[in-house]
């Protein structure tokens, strides 16, 4: 079965869901994003206004990958060992600093896993387990989904990317 | 007869991403602008420090969306990189669907959020 079929049919029965941010008339969905619904859930639940700002500012982060804006591969993602990638999400103080992890399995298409406070990072095994994770959550999905390359950047984004590395 | 004012209320989630959207729109400008510049005149995150009296280290931040930032920090910014930080209103209504670029893999026409009867503000940072 293709990459395309697959991610369909994960579509289909819930295992993952599109994250689509309010779109302006004149803005549409470039990228693809795609989250495990507990992540898709985290990104929208809400109870009070400063929890309302915290996921208004992540969903807004988010949105630039959808809306095909410029992004990097310093400040905006960074790759980690095999192919797996963290979103740094921006403006938000040190304690709350929110990283979403996941990989690319087709150029324009990441899949997000989970998220976790910068602040919960230690040591080097934090950090192992988060990328372990991605590669554990895409193998559940479906064996046949895999990291693409990480490098070039342009292998993972295809348009309006700017590569830090080149 | 002017037509009528659609007067539903905007929901706070939504004014809420519609804000953080401006904000990052106007950091992404900014970064742009940056990368530009260091590139063609050499200016470094420091000769900005240097030009507002602020601390390299909090430029960086500033620049790398490490932090939050007020207007007001974003226009310094800009004014040290030689950039006028634009503010513009812009009708909703003068947003055409049909300029929109197209969906990823014919995808399914996502539906716009209704509520929205204001004009959308555009940042951007310009030299001059």
């Amino acid at each position: 079965m293709s990459i395309d079929a697959t991610l369909v049919r994960l579509k289909s029965a819930g295992r993952l869901v599109p994250f689509l941010p309010y779109f302006d008339a004149d803005e549409s969905d470039l990228r693809e994003l795609l989250m495990l619904p507990g992540l898709h859930q985290w990104c929208y639940e809400s109870d009070r206004k400063k929890t309302l700002d915290y996921k208004a500012n992540v969903q807004a982060f988010l949105a630039r990958y959808v809306k095909g804006k410029e992004i990097d591969n310093e400040d905006y993602m960074k790759s980690w060992a095999a192919d797996v990638w963290e979103l740094r999400v921006q403006l938000q103080p040190k304690r709350e600093n929110t990283r979403i992890w996941g990989a690319f399995v087709k150029p324009d298409i990441f899949i997000a896993t989970h998220q976790k406070l910068r602040s919960s990072f230690r040591r080097q095994d934090d950090w192992d387990a988060a990328i372990q994770r991605v590669i554990d959550e895409l193998a559940a999905l479906d064996r046949s989904l895999h990291p693409i390359k990480s490098s070039p950047f342009a292998n993972c984004v295809t348009f309006k990317c700017t590569d830090v590395n080149s | 007869m002017p037509t009528k004012v659609n007067a539903q209320r905007i929901s706070e989630a939504t004014l809420a991403q519609q804000w953080f959207s401006f904000l990052h729109g106007a950091l992404g400008e900014l970064q742009s602008a940056f990368r530009r510049i260091n590139k063609t005149k050499g200016l470094t995150q420091k000769d900005i420090g240097a030009k507002l009296g602020m601390d390299p280290a909090r430029v960086s931040k500033c620049l790398r969306g490490r932090t939050n930032m007020t207007l007001r920090t974003m226009h310094n910014l800009a004014r040290a990189m030689d950039c006028r930080l634009v503010i513009s209103l812009q009708e909703l209504g003068s947003l055409r669907p049909t300029n929109r670029p197209p969906t990823i893999a014919n995808q399914i026409e996502k539906v716009t959020p209704t509520g929205s009867s204001g004009g959308t503000m555009i940042v951007s940072a310009s030299n001059g």
